[in-house]
């Protein structure tokens, strides 16, 4: 089995806050999740982000559109001894989200992938993929549809 | 540091983890040493430690979820029902996947695979195996079809591994996913496995990955 690893990291908020994982200590999900629920309840965003590897300091930038943070572990069936883990953070850049992933043995990773996962904290609430445009049919007051089609005429 | 353990039914029966053993599809449900007939579904499903090895389940073997078709299954030799979470209870189950971590974390991006026991990419050499995944898959899901020899069904080939389409993964099934956090996660599964020709089948493995925050 390879080595153990902690999420480590503290994020400057839009308030000036800086909050760092054990702000969250006791809760019943992780930092990140709790840190997440905070902004989206609160109107708050992260400005700034750096995450603590080991002796690393990583900042993936400030100012980025969200933030993106999770772990990973792989196995297969009948050999433990294979089990991978990593760590990544990632900034989201209009709808993607690079990452940088730090693990053993796999050494540092990059990747790019859709900014759809639900562990970004956004910095405004997300948009989504397909913007909505709502039909307005002629079952709507028949004055109001009339008005309309008028417009257009 | 987070974990995952794939774990049989099996014993006193307990969900006990596999660990360095493997999982083995035998055409008896008391001997993994019986052969299955070539392009036939399992009979038994143990947990041995070798191809085909020592059977190591002790009181209780593993359960078999043997595929009839895509929509059905036999459990334990019983007769044809409907594969569905109803049906299927979680102590019929195959095996199941086992996330854990001394934090409480939510879960997304997971992805089951079977695989040649040496390229993830690569699909399992000489069989066809059928999984279902409890709260994620409708039904069987063909997750590994080496070749066009096969049972019905089971003849379009070059399937398997860890690729988009040929896995079951979150992105198609996304009860995969976990939103609510925990410090064990499960999920709970139904493996068949057929043979396309005749011989013992060691380039097989099933892998998992998922991620968590």
């Amino acid at each position: 089995m390879n080595q153990p690893f902690s999420i480590d990291w503290w994020a400057t908020l839009n308030t000036g806050e800086i909050i760092e994982p054990g702000r969250y200590r006791g809760r019943n999900q992780s930092p990140w999740s709790c840190l997440k629920e905070e902004c989206e309840r609160e109107g708050k965003y992260i400005v700034d982000l750096v995450f603590r590897y080991g002796q690393l300091r990583f900042p993936p930038g400030a100012n980025a559109d969200g933030y993106w943070m999770a772990g990973s572990v792989e196995g297969v069936m009948g050999q433990p001894e294979l089990m991978k883990t990593r760590i990544g953070v990632g900034r989201v850049e209009g709808d993607k989200v690079l990452i940088t992933w730090f693990g053993y043995p796999q050494g540092v990773q990059y990747e790019e992938r859709p900014a759809t996962d639900p562990c970004i904290i956004w910095r405004d609430k997300p948009k989504p993929a397909v913007e909505v445009v709502e039909e307005i049919e002629p079952r709507q007051p028949e004055g109001l549809w009339a008005r309309i089609k008028g417009i257009f005429k | 540091m987070a974990t995952i353990a794939f774990e049989a039914y099996v014993g006193t029966p307990a969900w006990t983890d596999i660990a360095a053993n493997r999982l083995t599809f035998s055409g008896s449900a008391s001997d993994c040493t019986v052969t299955i007939a070539a392009t036939n579904f399992q009979t038994g499903s143990h947990v041995s430690n070798g191809t085909p090895g020592t059977d190591q389940c002790g009181a209780t073997h593993a359960n078999n979820v043997k595929w009839l078709t895509d929509t059905t299954m036999s459990v334990n030799g019983a007769a044809s029902e409907t594969i569905n979470d109803t049906n299927l209870a979680d102590a019929e189950c195959t095996m199941r996947i086992h996330f854990n971590d001394a934090t409480a974390y939510a879960i997304q991006n997971a992805r089951f695979y079977c695989y040649d026991n040496a390229t993830t990419t690569a699909f399992a050499v000489g069989v066809d195996v059928a999984a279902y995944i409890k709260a994620a898959t409708a039904d069987w899901f063909n997750l590994n079809d080496a070749t066009t020899t096969g049972a019905t069904g089971w003849t379009t080939g070059s399937i398997g591994g860890d690729n988009a389409g040929e896995r079951i993964d979150a992105a198609t099934f996304s009860g995969l996913n976990r939103g609510t956090a925990a410090t064990d996660q499960y999920w709970y599964s139904a493996l068949s496995a057929s043979p396309e020709t005749a011989g013992a089948k060691s380039a097989f493995a099933f892998g998992w990955y998922c991620e968590f925050f």
